[in-house]
């Protein structure tokens, strides 16, 4: 209960704060994607079935606050989620530069995914600008997240202290 | 005796004396600079809520010319219309929208046009009682009928994620060319017609060499905007009349 509660808290913040003033900060489109980052911090600190919910209902509500087809965001982050709990399990990547390495191939695949949709569904052109694009938006999420997994892991051991263990 | 006297004490009378006005000159001058400092302070102070007064004076004026621009294009259009702030942009960045404060309580609903004075900015996509969504003229699944103003030929205007917007379906014998206006036909019953939607940057023949094919830039900064006017219309599109937008 009390990881539901925190997921609910940082993930309501990341929402707002992606589609207000996160991209004020960086130009609109290369701003990372704080709730992939999010996602991808919680694939390592929390269990299968919490983690899962939590990729699956914020993939949910990127899908009402962008532009993509719903249920792609849920579908991407649960798929990123999974990937990434086994390559944790296998590889051990909890440290900073390996999660920002998972980010920077998240954020990658989830622009690939975004983009072949894209192309399949109409006249989307996929050329090397949009390539640009995506390593450039990759690299910037994988450097903000270099900030974003302490802090996060910050407001844990904070929140873990104030409400309990248990 | 007198005389002896005063000569003795002189010296001392005017060291004292001497001391007293210098002790008196620094006390007032300390008293002067805690005074100093303290109004010092105060200007600071006013000078801080001067700068913020400005700034926010500046903030209005610019609201203000921006709303009357709205105002404008408002009583310029036929069609009932509502002003709206926008308050969000696109969760992840890989589409082009942005919310608005107004939703179906104020009468905004899907396919609805948003514009703002220098040109179209996209339509209502979804809406819920006091919110919008609104897709981008530059997303690449958003696409327009539009005309070229000078020649009158028509094409279909779609986003483009890297080179602004793409107007194709030209025919091959038009005289289009490179500054040209482009405005709404009205043909495809979402967009009054018209509305300016900017101008040609190039042209060239299309991937089939069937058509040819305009980049567009649009007249619109979409980065820039913070109010757009949603054209309220009739929900299922403008009553447009073969021809009739030739006869403008």
């Amino acid at each position: 209960m009390r990881n539901v509660l925190f997921l609910v808290v940082i993930g309501v913040a990341a929402l707002v704060l992606q589609t207000t003033s996160w991209g004020f900060l960086v130009p609109a489109a290369y701003k990372p994607d704080l709730t992939l980052i999010l996602v991808i911090w919680v694939s390592l600190r929390m269990t299968f079935a919490i983690g899962a919910g939590f990729a699956f209902a914020v993939g949910l509500a990127i899908d009402m606050l962008s532009g993509s087809p719903t249920g792609l965001f849920a579908l991407i982050y649960c798929l990123l989620f999974v990937t990434c709990g086994f390559l944790h399990s296998t590889f051990r990547i909890d440290v900073l530069s390996g999660m920002a390495l998972t980010v920077f191939g998240s954020t990658l695949a989830a622009g690939g995914i975004v983009f072949l949709v894209r192309w399949l569904s109409g006249s989307f052109e996929l050329g090397w600008s949009v390539s640009q694009w995506v390593l450039l938006k990759s690299a910037v999420a994988a450097l903000a997240s270099l900030a974003v997994f302490p802090v996060v892991d910050r407001v844990w051991a904070g929140f873990s202290r104030l409400v309990g263990e248990h | 005796m007198s005389r002896g006297l005063y000569t003795v004490l002189a010296p001392f009378l005017q060291g004292v004396s001497s001391a007293h006005s210098r002790a008196k000159h620094v006390w007032q001058s300390y008293v002067g600079l805690i005074a100093v400092r303290e109004q010092n302070e105060a200007l600071k102070g006013e000078i801080r809520k001067l700068r913020r007064d400005k700034a926010a004076l500046l903030d209005k004026e610019s609201e203000n010319r921006r709303l009357k621009k709205l105002l404008d294009l408002k009583a310029a259009h036929e069609f009932p219309s509502v002003v709206a702030q926008v308050v969000g942009q696109d969760a992840v960045g890989w589409y082009r929208t942005l919310f608005i404060n107004k939703g179906s309580e104020d009468g905004v609903h899907p396919d609805m046009p948003a514009t703002v004075a220098e040109g179209v900015v996209g339509r209502v996509v979804n809406s819920s009682s006091d919110i919008s969504r609104i897709l981008l003229l530059t997303d690449p699944n958003h696409s327009v009928d539009c005309r070229v103003a000078r020649t009158r030929d028509r094409g279909v205007l779609s986003g483009s994620l890297e080179r602004g917007c793409i107007l194709r379906y030209i025919n091959l014998k038009s005289g289009i060319r490179s500054g040209d206006e482009v405005v709404t036909s009205g043909l495809d019953g979402i967009f009054p017609r018209g509305l300016p939607i900017g101008k040609v940057v190039t042209v060239d023949k299309g991937h089939q060499g069937l058509f040819l094919e305009a980049r567009i830039a649009p007249a619109v900064d979409f980065s820039e905007i913070e109010e757009v006017l949603v054209v309220l219309g009739q929900r299922g599109g403008f009553d447009i009349r073969p021809g009739l937008e030739d006869k403008r």
